[in-house]
């Protein structure tokens, strides 16, 4: 896997911008200054949580006996999920979001929005295949864009509108879903070579 | 030591580890968060109890059961399997209507913390296996042991989780739903690797 790809991954799986109507939903009540803050404050709440998986994640998987087929099924499985209630999106849910009015602290923008279960899991594969240095340097990265992104998030939508917003998020369901798909058949493959261990 | 308590307590290690109780701790936790404090501990004592109610009902008649229902321990371990899956879904979407283990208004009584999770299908093939041996005091020992010990951690565990909040609790099923996701994966791949075994 090159840099790249792994590094356009995790942008993706991190979904920042799947997420800008969520976020938005989300301080709706607060100044532009208390957003930035905010923003600030949980992409590096993220960060941490992202970084601690990367070198914590190993030991994890060796405590429970997981390989790389399990972890490969798994967070396919879990990312699909995941995929799909954006592309069919849940109305309850959306507006439980917007009833919750306290200010977020991380939970949910930090974990699960940002640092969520298929993004640690996917931290855990790469740091299972290549070195810990690359991975955090495409954490780094893809961590940036995000950050950018939700930094934006307002002007973005005043920009292309909210149905167009709508479609982008659906896009990016369907985006997830292939790559949900990918790791599902790349476990798959696994085990027709080398069988289940 | 003599040779009968190395036997015994290798027994009970093997049985405790995969009994799995700090394993369980965050999703027994998640479960319990709703009640009062009192009720928890009431909830999480009765069901440490029915534990072992189980285990030695899986000792002493577990092996008969599963044999006058013809179940094979694929089906047990695919069981397993697929009831962990259910809960990691439940844990990542507390929202989804799917599947809805974690019911608020009913306290969980036996299913499912005393089943499957403290008690699950492996720690159940473990003590019926544990029942072929000649010398019954030992099995019955090696299982009290690895129970107090799991009944221990189980009591203690959740409450020391709960003290973390609301916040931390919801951080802590996210993590917790995928931890479960690979146990249940791991599980699915073992029940169809020992059919694939069964029927070669």
């Amino acid at each position: 896997m090159t840099f790249f790809s792994m590094t356009l991954s995790l942008f993706l799986i991190m979904n920042s911008v799947g997420h800008i109507t969520a976020y938005l939903d989300l301080v709706e009540s607060l100044n532009r200054r208390k957003r930035r803050l905010i923003i600030i404050r949980e992409m590096f709440l993220a960060l941490l949580i992202m970084v601690i998986f990367n070198y914590v994640g190993g030991l994890l998987l060796s405590a429970l006996e997981v390989d790389t087929q399990t972890i490969l099924l798994s967070g396919g499985l879990i990312l699909f999920l995941i995929a799909i209630r954006m592309i069919f999106p849940n109305k309850k849910e959306s507006t439980e979001v917007v009833k919750e009015k306290e200010e977020p602290f991380i939970f949910p923008i930090a974990t699960p929005m940002i640092a969520g279960p298929s993004c640690l899991t996917t931290i855990m594969l790469y740091s299972h295949q290549s070195s810990r240095s690359t991975v955090i340097l495409a954490i780094l990265i893809a961590w940036a864009f995000s950050v950018t992104i939700l930094l934006l998030a307002q002007r973005i939508k005043d920009l292309v509108g909210k149905r167009a917003l709508f479609a982008v998020e659906r896009l990016m369901g369907l985006v997830l879903t292939m790559m949900a798909m990918e790791m599902l058949v790349k476990g798959l493959k696994s085990i027709a070579l080398n069988g289940i261990k | 030591m003599n040779a009968l308590t190395m036997l015994i307590l290798s027994k009970a290690l093997q049985l405790f580890l995969v009994l799995d109780p700090i394993g369980n701790t965050g999703i027994i936790a998640s479960l319990i968060s709703g009640f009062s404090k009192t009720r928890q501990r009431v909830i999480l004592i009765r069901e440490i109890m029915v534990s072992l109610v189980i285990l030695i009902g899986a000792f002493f008649l577990g092996a008969y059961f599963l044999a006058a229902l013809d179940i094979s321990q694929s089906a047990i371990t695919a069981t397993g399997g697929i009831i962990f899956l259910l809960f990691s879904i439940s844990l990542l979407f507390p929202d989804s209507t799917m599947v809805n283990i974690k019911n608020l208004d009913e306290e969980p009584f036996i299913v499912p913390i005393a089943m499957p999770l403290v008690v699950g299908p492996s720690s159940m093939a473990t003590v019926i296996l544990f029942s072929n041996d000649k010398n019954l005091w030992v099995s019955l020992g090696a299982i009290l042991l690895a129970w107090l010990a799991t009944g221990f951690l189980i009591f203690l565990g959740p409450a020391l989780l709960i003290k973390v909040g609301k916040t931390g609790m919801n951080v802590v099923e996210r993590l917790v739903g995928m931890i479960c996701a690979m146990i249940a994966v791991k599980m699915l791949l073992k029940s169809v690797k020992l059919f694939l075994a069964s029927i070669n």
